[in-house]
């Protein structure tokens, strides 16, 4: 027993002094990271289409552009693919979309009807030798009721704006809170987008509003003068895809894209390739924000 | 009824009516203090015993004769004594140790090497404050922290002290604070544990395959004990660090003790200075207080009050018009009788209470975010250990708690969510420490939960075998299955403003097996190796479902969660530890596979988790000569896994607006690694009196080479044709001064 611990003796310092050597020979440890070790598998050359159908508007125009490689420097059109076969179908109907030759614009053939409501429409994508689809049912049309400004914190109703009238909507700054209201529809969730001059405000998370009723966040108010606030009722793949991509951390409150966590692959509900393809309807109206002072 | 008063009768009886008995209370001689998992034994038979929690141990079914009763405790010179014992006889032997340094070889060795195999359990590790001490550490001495350094423990960051035990995430550990639950065990975003290290008396980790008595996670269960207070004398303890001060004083109290400590930081003055000159710095502090009053209501009486209340506080306000402000605390609260009903039946029944609170609120220009969370629990326990032979130690109780659950979201004045529950789980169990042979120890337990949500019972059946091959050798395995009724919802980089959320009958709980094989060898005295392998098997795992929309009404588990989760986690670990001498400390080596795989995450494959480790290694030691102490404490472990972008594309932002924005497309989650681990830390401690007063001043130098890990990736593509990948790192070279003193 004791030799032993006279061996172990002898062996503590030798074994610690080699693992401290090792472990700094290791190569890791030179804490010089090749930047392509970055990025994960490319996956450049998917095909990734863009197309959202507007309720009671004209069929729109389709963007096919193709996926870059993560660390790739590319230039302005470097992603476009223009020599696509785009085809929006409703029933029989059949739209062949004819590209524009620049930035993967693909437009609606002249004379394109307006989209139904309630209502399934099919696209199909040939590109580089893929095939892209997908569905989306659009949703009924949305009607904007009734605009209330609530005392906050009662949520009283103080006035009414005139959902049909920008000039006569006149608002101070935080003055309450601004309620959209409208008869709720068989979706999922709705969007808010704010316009306002000079802004480029993407528009919000989906909501969700079972009750049929919106309260519009004031730090989406960046000036004051004329805003435009658009609503939007989204159909299952906008809404998948807008929820999927903000949870996955881009363009989201916090830690966006911190590895690992939330970093996950948006859900896309198409088949052969990537991005939206999607529909919604919407209704807007405007008012005026007057300074808080 | 009629049944239960004649069983109860039995056991008021002495097990074995030839043999006698020895019991009595195994306590510190210069404090008082109660020692727990001391080893008593008579020399030269396989007759012993551990104490229990509050020191209790009986001895029975021991044949007339002449005895040498040892009692042994790491840190405490052994106890030996003669006893001539006649037949039928009962003896109360009430055994005080003499604390010694820890360097004492000999007090040392003869605990070691008498050790029972009672204490072989697998996946088990005790840690007493005094080791806890002796680490570096950065800033201030932290029991999670140092469990960290342990195999199959792992951290997150170097701003982490989450425990991630043998591939589970930290909401799978429980934690006790004297048989309590707390429910965030972490101050400053999980910078540092509540546990003041000034009122630990001892730690008891159960890594995987824990027994009977506990219950309600899927991982492992940390089972810390508070100081009951010094009986004999006033005493105190303390240290100023460079962010916070604490202190602990003790003392006799009529016919016990008591025990106070507190600790808050003193970051504020600091942090103003810095925001007069920087934007965007936040206000921030933490405090907690402990304290015990113990009373010896008689010899067979004991009674026990504690507390703790802990407080973090952050607030940030960049303008007027933007306030953010976090503020998370436990509170818990004790009352505890035991009562020793015979020689060798000891009873214990406690009265709990827990609350833990969480409120979130940002306001961004009159819009309000607010998220607050509160988990109350009420729970009546006993426990009743029973020494029915000598070859059986038995144990059973009761736990039931009520939960009252509330969790409110709202924004911009709307209250979107209003979710209250008050689930309760009912449990009881029973457990056999069996001493087969003089070689083989057993412990079979059983446990029963009822859980109000679910209205089914869930068994949980619990096995462990320690056997002995030769001197100083032994093998031990062990198993079980567990269940978790309650989910926390968390960010893998920070722990403040955590959130708890108990399933409802829409979810199945989470349930595990675990299964450990081991071995434990002692080559020579002062030497401990061992070498265990664990296999855990999970499922119905959930995780918070992110991709929820705002404003979502949901009111059932199913709505919160994405659910139906599996996965697994094994590995060896191996651990050499040196006891005693001069230099002591150890060697951990881990490696180790975790995997999870849910329907709705990663297109339903398997992924390990960001926590995965394939090889963690640590080499702790500590030199000591004279007054002065060195420490050191390397880490080398695989980097965590992460999700790398595997391409890049370009969406409308909105259709009508036609502003264009890229987007990464993720690679499957997880498939790329940080680099390595590794760190080195240093520390150098002093002992002086001064006053007639014990001292010590340490300098502590966290990551001595100053390598800055890596913590997380994140990527940019505000530049339209590059994008770029930016590696966040991890702490730099922290040195921390500091002082503790003993009065």
């Amino acid at each position: 027993m004791y030799k032993t611990a006279r061996l172990l003796r002898c062996i503590t310092p030798v074994l610690t002094v080699a693992l401290l050597a090792g472990i700094a020979a290791h190569p890791g440890c030179s804490g010089e990271r090749d930047p392509a070790t970055l990025f994960g598998p490319d996956e450049h050359e998917t095909i990734v289409v863009d197309a959202v159908l507007y309720v009671d508007r004209t069929l729109p125009e389709i963007f096919v552009t193709r996926t870059r490689s993560a660390d790739a420097v590319s230039t302005g059109d470097a992603s476009a693919v223009n020599d696509a076969e785009v085809t929006v179908i409703q029933g029989l109907a059949e739209y062949r979309y004819a590209s524009a030759g620049r930035r993967g614009l693909y437009l609606p053939p002249p004379g394109a009807p307006r989209v139904r409501p309630n209502t399934e429409y099919r696209l199909h994508v040939q590109a580089l030798g893929e095939e892209v689809s997908g569905v989306t049912s659009t949703p009924a049309p949305l009607v904007i009721d009734e605009i209330a400004v609530l005392e906050e914190p009662s949520m009283e109703v103080i006035r009414r704006l005139d959902p049909d009238s920008a000039a006569g909507n006149r608002v101070r700054y935080r003055e309450g809170l601004i309620e959209v209201r409208f008869d709720p529809l068989d979706v999922e969730a709705y969007q808010v987008i704010v316009l306002e001059p000079g802004s480029e405000d993407g528009g919000s998370p989906p909501l969700e509003a079972r009750d049929g009723r919106l309260l519009l966040p004031w730090f989406a108010i960046g000036s004051s003068g004329e805003h435009e606030v658009e609503v939007y009722a989204l159909d299952r793949n906008l809404f998948d895809f807008l929820r999927s991509v903000q949870a996955s951390g881009q363009n989201a409150f916090g830690f966006g894209n911190l590895a690992g966590d939330t970093f996950e692959r948006p859900v896309f509900n198409l088949e052969g390739g990537i991005g939206v393809f999607g529909s919604a309807s919407l209704d807007t109206f405007g008012f005026i924000v007057i300074p808080e002072s | 009824m009629k049944c239960f008063a004649v069983l109860f009768s039995l056991l008021l009886i002495p097990a074995s009516a030839k043999a006698a008995t020895i019991s009595g209370f195994v306590t510190d001689r210069d404090s008082g203090e109660y020692l727990l998992a001391a080893n008593v034994f008579l020399s030269g038979t396989s007759l012993g015993a551990l104490s229990n929690d509050n020191g209790f141990y009986a001895i029975t079914g021991i044949p007339e004769g002449s005895y040498v009763l040892v009692v042994s405790y790491i840190g405490y010179e052994t106890y030996r004594d003669t006893l001539c014992i006649g037949p039928e006889a009962y003896l109360r032997r009430d055994v005080e140790l003499v604390p010694t340094v820890l360097i004492g070889e000999t007090a040392v060795v003869e605990a070691d090497r008498n050790r029972d195999e009672r204490l072989a359990q697998p996946g088990f590790v005790a840690l007493q404050a005094a080791v806890l001490k002796e680490l570096p550490a950065i800033g201030e001495t932290d029991l999670l922290r140092s469990l960290q350094l342990l195999p199959g423990i792992q951290a997150s960051s170097d701003i982490s002290s989450g425990l991630y035990v043998r591939g589970g995430g930290p909401d799978q550990t429980q934690i006790l604070l004297d048989q309590i639950p707390l429910y965030n065990p972490s101050h400053a975003f999980g910078f540092f544990s509540i546990f003041n290290p000034e009122a630990i008396k001892d730690m008891r980790l159960h890594k995987s395959a824990y027994p009977a008595h506990y219950g309600g996670a899927l991982g492992a269960v940390l089972d810390v004990t508070n100081r009951d207070g010094n009986r004999n004398d006033f005493a105190g303890s303390g240290g100023i660090s460079l962010i916070s001060a604490r202190t602990m004083i003790e003392g006799p109290l009529a016919s016990g003790s008591f025990m106070v400590s507190g600790r808050r930081t003193y970051l504020e003055p600091i942090l103003a200075y810095i925001r007069s000159r920087v934007e965007d710095i936040p206000g921030y502090y933490f405090y907690d207080v402990n304290a015990k009053i113990n009373q010896n209501l008689s010899y067979s009486d004991n009674l026990v009050l504690s507390g703790y209340f802990g407080r973090d506080d952050l607030n940030l306000e960049t303008s007027e018009a933007d306030i953010f402000n976090v503020r998370w605390g436990n509170s818990a609260v004790t009352g505890k009788w035991t009562h020793l009903f015979s020689p060798t039946l000891f009873g214990n029944f406690m009265v709990s209470g827990s609350d833990y609170a969480s409120r979130l609120s940002a306001n961004f220009d009159g819009t309000e975010i607010l998220f607050r969370n509160s988990i109350r629990d009420i729970s009546v326990k006993g426990d009743l250990d029973y020494v029915a032979g000598g070859e059986h130690a038995l144990k059973g109780g009761f736990r039931a708690t009520a939960y009252r659950f509330r969790f409110t979201r709202s924004f911009n004045q709307d209250a979107q969510l209003d979710l209250r529950q008050q689930p309760y789980v009912i449990s009881v169990y029973a457990q056999d420490q069996w001493q087969a042979r003089t070689s083989t120890s057993v412990r079979l337990g059983l446990r029963a939960n009822y859980y109000s949500e679910r209205e089914t019972i869930d068994l949980e059946p619990r096995m462990s075998i320690s056997h002995r091959l030769s001197d100083g050798l032994r093998l031990k395995a062990g198993g079980g299955r567990y269940h978790q009724y309650l989910q926390l919802i968390t960010t893998e980089g920070f722990s403040g403003g955590d959130f708890w959320v108990p399933l409802d009958g829409s979810v199945s709980p989470g349930q595990a097996w675990h299964f450990v094989i081991g071995t434990n060898w002692d080559p020579a005295p002062s030497y401990r190796l061992s070498l265990e392998s664990y296999y855990q098997r999970l499922r119905n795992l959930v995780v918070v479902d992110n991709t929820r929309a705002v404003g979502g009404d949901e009111t059932r588990s199913e709505d919160v969660f994405i659910t139906g989760g599996k996965g697994y986690a094994a590995g060896v670990e191996a651990f050499v530890e040196r006891l005693s001498g001069r230099l002591t400390g150890w060697i951990g080596y881990t490696l180790g596979w975790t995997r999870r795989q849910f329907p709705e995450v990663n297109q339903g494959n398997w992924f390990p988790p960001k926590y995965d480790r394939r090889h963690d290694l640590v080499v702790s030691a500590n030199y000591r000569v004279g007054r002065w102490s060195f420490g050191g404490n390397v880490i080398f472990a695989t980097g965590q896994a992460f999700t790398p972008a595997s391409a890049r594309y370009e969406l409308r932002e909105s259709a009508r607006t036609g502003i264009r924005e890229d987007y990464f497309l993720p690679a499957d989650r997880n498939t790329s690694r940080l680099l390595p681990y590794h760190r080195m830390d240093l520390s150098v401690k002093q002992d002086f009196r001064l006053f007639d007063r014990d001292f010590q001043w340490y300098l502590q130098v966290f990551n001595a080479y100053n390598h800055r890990n890596e913590w997380f990736v994140q990527y940019d593509t505000e530049d339209e044709e590059v994008t770029t990948a930016e590696v966040v790192k991890m702490l730099p070279i922290v040195p921390t001064i500091g002082l503790n003193y003993n009065f």
